[in-house]
């Protein structure tokens, strides 16, 4: 069994406002394996997002502790897990968030030039991902000039290019149609077959969570239970 | 209150009554815009802090201009203290104080007015021998000690104050502007020089000649003969007539000079002139005298006998003598026109007798008297006389100086009511003293004097002035307010832009459960009300404290360039109507601009809206296109055409609005054109492509359009084709791409800026329209600054230019034919190397010179000047010429023609000015026209100077003297090489004091002149720069709006691995190319206007372009490090914003 890329051990989220006090997570222990697609299921609000945050760096744990390949995450500051994100981790979004104004190619070589590549070698490596998510021809279009399936697929380049050890995807395929759903998806099951890196989907998706390796199952800010998927692409075509 | 607040604030209160009504009729639409407006305190601050600008704008200039308005009224108040009204003979001679004693024992004026008193009122020079320092022109005025002290008190320097009746004769009171002339203390003693003054008399000349003898005694020259009857003395009678009026009648006798040089020594004449009602006047002189004068003066409040009056010239000795003689009959004339008539036929008829009449020439008679300064009064009394060098002296002394006993020169009332309650009742005053005066005018019918007196409301005349000039500066200040309030306009249409942008979602929501497009409107309108009201409340205040900054500021500069005139410091007077009259129009503004962009955003597509997918370039109806736009297109073309081509139509109707169809033709066409096309083209090419051929059109216009005729439309039109034009660069600028992006690509490769480059130009490429509208707001405000630095250098020339060669210039106060018998010896020989005496004519006669029928000379007050040279001016001067007529091969070749042919002129610039202020639009070879009364006298303008600090026109001297007899002189001085012309000015008034020397280095004074030109453009800057802060704070809170609509791309940036000093880094370098890019916009427009107007207007005039770049760069500078500070802060949160949240993040 391959080790853990990330593990969470007792992690709590607490978000406070005034007499509101929100437990978003109660102590989740989780392990994603290196290679490994994991999905995250629950109803809303079950902290199925808080998670994905907790667990990327993107926002502090309340309590307990994240390591990401084995190196603590509470012990760094802003500036290391800028970094470690920069380096080591890819982001897909349910909306995209892409910048309109600039081309695929633009967007995707973003994460490289914020880790200090070369313009050129950016501009080199940036085309290659887009290849391989199938958009060599859309190289200079727009986002708004792509369907929201190949603007989610500039996306998963975006979070590829630099080559991350954990893709964090939240509901990458909640603004897309059946069709392009599917094809968000194959190509996540292609890239994690060919290029080994961990997926850590949120999703509300059934088949989506069923094709990942494992699915965890979350209710009310905790771990309910983890179930084995089929570790390939299914067919959206049944929902 | 005035009509326009009473309507601004009819205005608002409909367009609240209007939001009321909508709020009863819909009340959960006012709800959720209640609660929209404080959900987010902090958010809801900077749209109130970004909308009251623009009323702060408005409030502070209503406010300076009220100040400064009030500043002028109390200018006029502190100069007249309690006089109300005057009466006096325009130009004031004198006129009999019987005339004073019947004014002050009416009881009906008694009635009418608190206070009348009397003045006599001269000028001289004054010496301080203490510190010796001099000044030539000093008024002098005789008050009543006793009536005077009803005006007030005279406020004495160092505190305190006397009523003045203590006054000693000797004494004197100095004003405080003339003790710091001649850094008086009290006590000191001073020198008066003076002419004493002369009447305005026309004299008519009857020549007389005969031959006289006296009784030859026969029996003492032959002693051996019988006793012989003597032979009787021959005498001569001559018969002079005296017409009503006359107020002196002089003889003047000598010998005949074609007969004998001089009277026997033995001889002696005697002349006995006889009134008509039998008075006998006469006087004998001594053996050999002549001339001999008989001068027969009338009383002040008598005239002489009208009828013939006998002259009988007799001899005594044995000889006989021919004389010729001259009788004149002197007749005061009041009226200035007629005077100079006259004058000039009486030059005529005394053609080559000039010298003969010698002794009867006034300006010999120089006067001195020695004054003690009693105290030093800082003002108080008004009289007029507060801001100039003036000694106040007891009446009597001052008749007895200027033998003005018996004549007074102004009488002066005071109404009921203080300082400024007395023009109340001005009205009633002045019916009274009119009828008062015909009362008076009916006892002396024969007098021109007391017919010629007149009742002026003088304080209201005063204070109309006043008005009319508060008004003009107020206007100034509301025009250059305007920019800035432009500008405050974008800045509200952003701020609601960026508003409806955040909450699209929200918006979409809201029309998805079943609101309707019109309550999304009245949605925004409910919200945009709430924050109108505040801040145009807020705005008016704080406007308040602006316009007390700003006359600080003016108060700085009035000191600095007011040294004549001591205009006293503008005292900071919010009004209650300056106010509301901003905040009505703020608060209209605000809701106007918030009611467009609210339509605008109500037509959103719900789903789209919803998803926060951008809309798609809407292209509008293509029937709705056609039907406004090509009738627009038309129009347009239409009036571009009238503006262009020569035709009967634009002739009749539109010959004074060329200019205004020349810019608004294809601006309304382009308009129209773009209407038409927009369902066949996309927006983001039809919006540069039209905004590009209207950039194009404008800038050449200044090249095409050479003449400038009327001038209010050019001083309006003029500014908004710069604006126009601005904005116009900012579409074209804001829809090419190319440039961020190379811009983007050139960061790139600073290894710091490597990954912010894209992102920092990905908002500026994608908000065109915000980013356009930030653009236009920085380059509209740096336009007109830069415009003002550019337009101030410009005039910034050589000072020699207008010096003319020459180092100093003078005018004395009296006027004299030779300045030789005044001169004191004080001057250094070699000292002055050449001195000049030209006859200069001034008049304020508007008609009195036109130039090929159309009236000139627009670059100061209408003040028409003539000067006269001679050949030695001619050889000495170095005033280039911008035209002369072909005949001369040169400058100097027209200066000696116009002498030699005396039917040519030379004229300044100044009078090749046409009414919009335009130099050159008269030619040489055009005809200049000198309208003297009845006559007219033409001129050929033979060359036209480019020097504006001699603004006249150059005559031959004869030509001066002969079109006007009564002229002073301007002196002109060279000196020796290295001579310090300063220090000569002071001694060359030192020199002749005698005539009120006043003595200016040349170059000094045109510095001086290029310097208030300057001051005043930098007014004119400062009050612009308040658009410049506009724009300013107006980035911060853009800035501050922007962060928080861009949480998500924020937060997305920190997910790809920004850290937080790459975020803020993101901004900074965002907010420094739209910074930059506006002011280039603004820096590039300016210099393309200025050098339109140079090259249509200016540069004839010899005057090179130049862009006063250093300045020009402080300007960007300051701009840039301001608008920085004011983003700062919204910038710094940038990297707080947890990127977790900030992806979640829904508005």
């Amino acid at each position: 069994m391959a080790e853990p890329i990330v593990q969470a051990r007792g992690v709590w989220k607490v978000y406070e406002s005034g007499r509101l006090r929100v437990e978003a997570l109660r102590g989740v222990d989780l392990d994603v394996r290196r290679g490994e697609m994991v999905a995250v299921m629950g109803p809303s609000g079950c902290g199925k997002t808080t998670l994905l945050n907790c667990l990327s760096g993107l926002d502090d744990v309340s309590k307990g502790q994240v390591t990401l390949e084995g190196k603590p995450m509470a012990g760094l500051n802003d500036l290391e897990r800028t970094r470690l994100r920069s380096r080591r981790m890819g982001f897909v979004f349910q909306s995209f968030n892409l910048l309109p104004v600039l081309t695929a190619i633009e967007n995707v070589e973003l994460p490289l030039l914020v880790s200090g590549v070369a313009p050129r070698e950016a501009r080199k490596r940036a085309t290659d991902s887009l290849e391989r998510v199938g958009l060599k021809p859309y190289l200079d279009h727009k986002p708004r000039e792509l369907s929201g399936g190949q603007q989610q697929r500039v996306t998963i380049a975006r979070s590829l290019v630099n080559e991350p050890a954990i893709v964090w995807a939240d509901e990458p395929t909640g603004n897309l149609d059946t069709r392009h759903g599917q094809e968000v998806v194959d190509l996540l099951h292609e890239l994690n077959s060919s290029l080994g890196q961990s997926y850590v989907i949120v999703t509300h998706d059934e088949l989506i969570a069923r094709g990942c390796h494992r699915i965890v199952q979350m209710e009310s800010g905790v771990v309910r239970g983890v179930a084995a998927g089929e570790g390939r692409s299914v067919s959206l075509a049944a929902r | 209150m005035d009509l326009l607040v009473a309507l601004l604030l009819l205005g608002a209160a409909a367009a609240t009554l209007t939001v009321v009504v909508a709020a009863i009729r819909r009340p959960i639409l006012w709800r959720m815009a209640l609660r929209n407006a404080t959900r987010r305190p902090k958010q809801t601050a900077t749209v109130v802090a970004g909308l009251l600008i623009g009323t702060a704008i408005i409030s502070s200039a209503l406010v300076a201009g009220d100040s400064a308005r009030f500043a002028i009224r109390g200018y006029v108040y502190q100069s007249l203290g309690s006089v109300d009204e005057s009466v006096a003979i325009p130009g004031y001679p004198y006129f009999p104080e019987a005339v004073a004693d019947a004014f002050a024992a009416d009881p009906q004026v008694r009635g009418a007015v608190d206070a009348v008193a009397r003045h006599v009122i001269w000028q001289g020079a004054l010496e301080d021998p203490a510190s010796g320092l001099f000044e030539p022109n000093v008024a002098v005025i005789g008050y009543e000690t006793q009536a005077d002290a009803g005006f007030g008190v005279y406020e004495l320097q160092g505190g305190g104050a006397t009523d003045g009746r203590d006054l000693r004769s000797g004494q004197a009171i100095a004003t405080g502007h003339l003790a710091q002339s001649l850094q008086l203390r009290g006590g000191e003693r001073l020198q008066l020089s003076y002419v004493p003054p002369i009447d305005p008399l026309l004299p008519r000349i009857t020549w007389t000649n005969g031959t006289v003898a006296g009784s030859v005694d026969l029996a003492s020259l032959l002693p051996g003969l019988p006793a012989l009857q003597p032979l009787p003395a021959v005498t001569s009678t001559h018969s002079i007539t005296v017409e009503k009026g006359a107020g002196v009648l002089v003889v003047a006798l000598g010998t005949n000079p074609s007969v004998a040089a001089g009277l026997p020594p033995t001889v002696a004449l005697r002349l006995r002139l006889t009134a008509p009602d039998g008075t006998v006047f006469s006087v004998a002189g001594q053996p050999g005298q002549v001339p001999l004068l008989l001068n027969v003066t009338s009383p002040p409040d008598q005239t002489l006998a009208v009828g013939t009056w006998t002259l009988e010239v007799a001899a005594s000795g044995n000889a006989q003598v021919q004389y010729a003689g001259v009788a004149i009959v002197a007749y005061p004339v009041y009226d200035l026109a007629l005077l100079q008539e006259r004058a000039r036929a009486l030059q005529q008829q005394l053609k080559g007798f000039e010298d003969r009449l010698g002794p009867l020439n006034p300006f010999g008679k120089r006067s001195t008297a020695e004054l003690q300064v009693a105290a030093i009064t800082t003002g108080g009394r008004g009289d007029l006389f507060d801001f100039r060098d003036a000694l106040f002296i007891p009446i009597a002394d001052a008749h007895r100086l200027f033998g003005r006993e018996g004549q007074v020169n102004l009488l002066k009332f005071s109404n009921p009511g203080d300082v400024e309650g007395g023009e109340a009742g001005t009205e009633q005053a002045v019916e009274v003293l009119n009828a008062t005066l015909h009362r008076i005018q009916a006892q002396y019918p024969d007098l021109p004097s007391v017919q010629a007196l007149e009742v002026k409301p003088l304080k209201q005349e005063f204070l109309q002035v006043a008005d009319q000039k508060g008004q003009t500066l107020t206007n100034l200040l509301v025009f250059a307010g305007t920019l800035s309030i432009l500008t405050g306009l974008l800045l509200i249409l952003n701020i609601f832009t960026m508003l409806a942008q955040e909450r699209r979602s929200e918006l979409g929501m809201a029309r998805a459960v079943g609101l309707t497009r019109k309550d999304l409107v009245r949605l925004s309108l409910f919200e945009g009300s709430l924050y109108a009201v505040a801040a145009a409340f807020l705005g008016a205040l704080l406007g308040l404290g602006l316009a007390y900054v700003m006359i600080q500021v003016m108060n700085g500069i009035i000191a600095r360039i007011s040294t004549d005139l001591s205009f006293p410091p503008i005292v900071y007077r919010p009004s209650l109507g300056a106010f509301l009259g901003a905040f009505a129009s703020g608060a209209l503004l605000t809701f106007l601009t918030v009611y467009g962009a609210a339509r605008r955003q109500a037509s959103l597509n719900i789903v789209r809206a919803i998803r926060r997918i951008d809309e798609p370039d809407a292209r509008g109806g293509r029937t709705l296109g056609l039907l406004l736009g090509l009738p627009a297109t038309v129009v347009g073309l239409l009036g571009l055409a009238l503006g262009w081509i020569p035709n009967p139509v634009t002739a009749a109707f539109f010959a004074d609005y060329r200019f205004t169809l020349r810019v608004f033709g294809p601006l309304v066409a382009v308009l129209g054109l773009g209407l038409a096309l927009r369902p066949l083209a996309k927006r983001t090419t039809l919006l540069p492509s039209l905004a590009g051929l209207l950039a194009a059109y404008y800038t050449a216009s200044y090249f095409l359009i050479g003449r400038y005729e009327n001038p209010t439309e050019t001083q309006i039109v003029g500014p908004l084709r710069g604006v126009l034009l601005t904005l116009c660069v900012v579409v074209l600028l804001v829809h090419f791409e190319a440039l961020p992006r190379s811009i983007a690509r050139l960061l790139e490769r600073i290894k710091g800026l490597r990954a912010i480059a894209i992102p920092a130009m990905s908002y500026p490429l994608h908000r065109k329209f915000r980013t356009g509208m930030t653009l236009a707001m920085f380059a509209v405000v740096i336009l007109s600054i830069g415009f003002f630095s550019i337009f101030g250098a410009l005039f910034q020339v050589d000072p020699s230019r207008q010096s003319g060669g020459f180092d100093v210039e003078a005018r004395s106060t009296l006027t004299v034919p030779d300045l030789a018998p005044f001169d004191r010896h004080l001057l250094p020989a070699g000292l002055v190397t050449g001195s000049w005496q030209l006859p200069e004519f001034r008049s304020e006669d508007r008609k009195l010179i036109t130039v090929s029928g159309a009236q000139t000379g627009t670059f100061r007050d209408y003040r028409h000047i003539v000067y006269g040279y001679d050949e030695g001016f001619a050889d000495a001067q170095q005033f280039r010429l911008l035209e002369r007529l072909p005949e001369y091969a040169d400058d100097a070749a027209a200066y000696r023609g116009v002498l030699a042919r005396g039917d040519q002129v030379i004229v300044s610039y100044i009078y090749s000015t046409n009414a919009a202020g335009q130099a050159l639009s008269h030619k040489v070879g055009e005809t200049l026209n000198l309208h003297l009364g009845a006559t007219t006298v033409n001129f050929t303008i033979a060359g036209i100077q480019e020097q504006y600090h001699y603004p006249g026109i150059f005559l031959p001297k004869e030509r001066v003297a002969a079109l006007f007899p009564a002229t002073a002189n301007v002196y002109l001085f060279r000196l020796a090489p290295g001579s310090d012309p300063e220090a000569a000015a002071r001694l060359l008034e030192s020199n002749y004091r005698d005539v009120g020397f006043d003595a200016k280095a040349t170059v000094a004074q045109v510095l001086e002149e290029q310097a208030s030109f300057r001051q005043v453009l930098g007014a004119m800057k400062l009050f612009l720069g308040l658009g410049l802060l506009v724009g300013v704070l107006s980035l911060g809170i853009i800035t501050s709006r922007s962060v928080l609509e861009r949480r998500q791309e924020i937060g997305m940036l920190r997910a790809l691995g920004y850290t937080a000093a790459q975020v803020r880094r993101v901004f900074f370098v965002e907010v420094t190319f739209t910074i930059l890019l506006g002011a280039l916009v603004g820096v590039a427009c300016a210099i393309l206007v200025t050098f339109g107007l140079w090259f249509a207007i200016i540069r004839d005039l010899n005057y090179p372009y130049v862009v006063p770049w250093s300045e020009i760069l402080i300007l960007v500078a300051i701009s840039y490090v301001v608008a920085l500070a004011a983003c700062w802060a919204p910038i710094g949160r940038t990297g707080k914003v947890p990127p977790a949240e900030a992806l979640r993040y829904v508005e």
